[in-house]
């Protein structure tokens, strides 16, 4: 098994896409241009060109208005905080509804908006992975804010964000919507106006920017104060010097993304990159989470292997040359099973024995086919130990 | 003499470990946060070997308090210092969580042990069970059966089979905490600082400016962060039950708190006045709850049995055969000359051949070599009838 442990297969760009050499190199033939965007001089007037650009380009990309704001932030979690509290300032109603498969940075502001304001925080009910929209419009009324994912990070699970903002619509008109976009962006169609949301939250380092961007899309005529203090940057809603550089990046990744078939053309390839890595896991070892009916993103897949702690799964694929995730938070050592997947109705053992793929859409399809075939032979070597474990454990003998 | 090899082991012969091909060579490095595991790592990677660290999270600090204690290990400080080692010298680092099986196999037998009126020595355990089994096992799962660690202890190869040595520095050396390795687990064990005085390690660490290089040595035992009576009243099951302290001839002479505060052979925090020699603990009833307390002659017992005996040396003594050798009973301990019978696979009988001293039961009884270099086996002393 070849081992190469500075270029190891990305099966894990949900957790950061990464950023191709090729687009370094190019950035770095225009490095002169980062100035200060706020400078009256041509320094500063060339950053102004580059962060003014971007954001028409994450406009199109997110199928805004051309009217509607980006707000730059220094990624999607501070964007998340910035929409949420802003919009609860704005809000006519003091409830704000999410959903349970939310990332940290929406379900821990809606709580903490919800305690601090006296509002009430409802989730929306889990239905294994899908949303209960039975009982939506019961959840929604009344409703100032909410907050939904288009996909989610763990599951790749889509969202039905159409359907559901008709009821939103029909049932607390005033209501103001927030799409957490960050997984769905590049790899499904985004609508924001057609949908009629009113926010959408952008991460670049999801798209094959330098981490250190991203961005909140706020329907025009909206304005939502600022979370720190300082300059008037970003209409006033956002302090702070822009991080060009990574703007800069997050244009032409998104750029070049245009010039390879936009959004159609790089589902296509991921979904090959995802159906490579299936086939060359083989049949046998292990098993989706998602029901193959319900629609997912086209580079996501959630897989348990029985068995098989996903932590361990992660570390032997690591040190072979394939990057997974297993979902959990064992930074410490400490490992907790991940909520998403107890939301969706798995048991703890069955959490901790479940990965995270999430492929690329770069043009080595057999690449992906040989990393399947890498995390087959690790869950296959971690399966024999855990047997050998087992036969060989002596219960703690009292004298 | 069985088992002893007349050339001496080497760092030399340390580096010459046979890696089983076909798994990449890839050796797990139990990083704990420390000088000497953190020098193992360097010394395995300058040596190209396809080195990678892990810490083993053995006890939750932020539930069992001690966070602040210096002394532990695997506090979360411990970790970050691994992570930026393993960082410098450029190898792979995770941290693999060991709480269920040193919670059953290490905590379990240190407070039962106490309990009934004996001295555990955890190491030992953790070593046999979590280090070299769970730990082993583990990191053959990711694909890294061969396991390092900072140990100063030596392994080497003769045609009888593996050998486990004393390390070279004689202050620091651990082998008596090794004793139970098998001849299969020796085999894919390495010891990279074995051979190596204690100020060459932190010397090394220091040009590799490596942050742990001036962290103190750890002293105690790594999970009781405060006295380990108060530890083995808070975990364990039985409340601490006060009895009475009596002396040779069965008259009582104070009272105590709890057999688990006593070691036989312990003279200091007895509390009893008056007495013309110095009285040390030389018996523990823990059925009737009484600390027999006596003078230092009362301790005499030229002979012991020993338990759960494990013998690490390609050539044991058969069952009946007495063999000639140095016995160590606790870590400081330089080591007697005694006999050593075989009694049955698992239990053998020390006699001291010239001098003697106080065995406590629990602790680990381990054989040298006449020579007192190599590791030959060991078990646990057992509390003697009669006698002890």
């Amino acid at each position: 098994m070849q081992q190469n442990n500075f270029f190891p297969i990305n099966c894990d760009a949900n957790a950061t896409f990464g950023v191709s050499s090729e687009l370094v190199q190019e950035l770095a033939a225009e490095a002169g241009s980062w100035g200060n965007p706020s400078s009256i001089h041509q320094s500063g007037q060339r950053a102004r060109g580059i962060v003014e650009e971007a954001r028409e380009i994450v406009r199109s990309t997110v199928g805004a208005g051309h009217r509607d704001t980006v707000v730059w932030t220094s990624g999607a979690t501070e964007a998340n905080n910035l929409i949420i509290r802003g919009f609860a300032r704005l809000a006519r109603h003091s409830v704000i509804v999410t959903s349970p498969f939310e990332h940290p940075s929406v379900l821990e502001v809606a709580r903490q908006v919800g305690e601090q304001s006296g509002w009430s925080c409802r989730l929306i009910p889990a239905r294994g992975h899908e949303l209960d929209l039975d009982s939506l419009g019961e959840i929604v009324e009344g409703a100032g804010v909410i907050s939904v994912m288009l996909a989610n990070n763990e599951t790749g699970y889509i969202y039905p964000i159409a359907e559901l903002v008709q009821t939103v619509r029909r049932i607390a008109p005033g209501a103001l919507i927030h799409v957490d976009a960050v997984q769905g962006i590049g790899r499904i169609p985004v609508k924001m106006a057609d949908w009629g949301v009113d926010a959408v939250t952008l991460s670049g380092h999801k798209l094959g920017a330098f981490p250190g961007v991203g961005a909140a899309i706020i329907r025009a005529g909206i304005v939502v104060d600022r979370e720190l203090l300082g300059g008037n940057q970003e209409s006033g809603m956002r302090a702070g010097t822009q991080p060009v550089p990574a703007i800069h990046s997050l244009h032409r990744a998104l750029s070049r993304f245009e010039e390879m078939g936009g959004v159609a053309g790089r589902a296509a390839r991921m979904a090959a990159n995802r159906a490579a890595f299936l086939e060359g896991l083989g049949p046998d070892i292990g098993v989706l989470t998602v029901p193959p009916a319900l629609p997912t993103v086209p580079n996501t897949a959630s897989i348990r292997f029985p068995g098989v702690s996903a932590d361990y799964l992660v570390v032997a694929a690591d040190l072979h040359g394939v990057l997974i995730s297993s979902g959990s938070a064992c930074s410490s050592g400490t490992q907790r099973p991940s909520p998403v997947l107890i939301t969706a109705g798995l048991s703890e053992q069955e959490a901790r024995e479940t990965i995270r793929v999430s492929v690329t859409d770069s043009c080595d399809v057999e690449n992906f086919w040989r990393a399947g075939q890498i995390v087959a032979e690790c869950a296959g070597r971690l399966c024999r130990m855990v047997k050998l474990a087992q036969a060989e454990k002596s219960p703690f003998e009292e004298r | 003499m069985e088992g002893t090899s007349g050339s001496g082991p080497s760092a030399e012969s340390q580096t010459r470990h046979t890696i089983s091909s076909g798994t990449g060579g890839m050796v797990a490095v139990a990083m704990s946060g420390g000088v000497d595991s953190s020098v193992a790592a360097l010394l395995l990677k300058e040596q190209g070997y396809n080195a990678i660290g892990i810490s083993m999270q053995v006890w939750d600090y932020r539930n069992h308090g001690g966070s602040s204690s210096r002394a532990t290990c695997c506090a979360p400080n411990d970790f970050l210092d691994a992570r930026r080692v393993a960082g410098r010298i450029g190898v792979p680092y995770y941290v693999f969580n060991f709480e269920d099986e040193f919670r059953s196999e290490v905590i379990e037998r240190f407070v039962t042990t106490y309990e009934r009126g004996e001295t555990p020595n955890p190491c030992i355990d953790c070593n046999q069970r979590v280090k070299f089994r769970a730990l082993r096992q583990r990191a053959a799962g990711v694909g890294a059966p061969v396991v390092a660690t900072g140990h100063y202890a030596q392994v080497f190869r003769d045609e009888a089979g593996w050998h486990l040595a004393r390390g070279v520095d004689p202050d620091k050396d651990q082998s008596y905490f090794l004793y139970n390795l098998t001849q299969g687990e020796l085999a894919e064990t390495l010891f990279p600082v074995g051979g190596m005085l204690k100020p060459d390690v932190r010397d090394i660490a220091r040009r590799h400016g490596l942050v742990t290089a001036e962290k103190p040595d750890s002293q105690d035992i790594c999970f009781v962060s405060g006295s380990v009576s108060s530890f083995v009243n808070r975990i364990g099951r039985s409340h601490p039950q006060p009895g009475a302290i009596q002396n040779l001839i069965g008259e009582t002479v104070g009272r105590h708190e709890g057999v688990h505060h006593f070691t036989v052979g312990q003279r200091r925090g007895l509390q009893i006045g008056g007495e013309a020699e110095p009285l040390y603990v030389v018996r523990i009833e823990p059925e009737s709850r009484t600390v027999v307390v006596g003078p230092k002659s009362a301790l005499e017992n030229r002979t012991f049995s020993v338990s759960a005996a494990s013998w690490c040396t390609p050539k044991p003594p058969a069952v009946g055969e007495t063999i000639e050798g140095i016995v160590q009973v606790r870590h400081r301990h330089r080591g007697e000359r005694s006999r050593i019978t075989r009694l049955e696979p698992d239990t053998f009988q020390v006699e001291f051949i010239e001098n003697w001293v106080a065995v406590s039961p629990g602790q680990a009884a381990v054989v040298y070599s006449v020579d007192n270099r190599t590791v030959l086996g060991g078990g646990r002393i057992e509390r003697q009838r009669g006698g002890l």
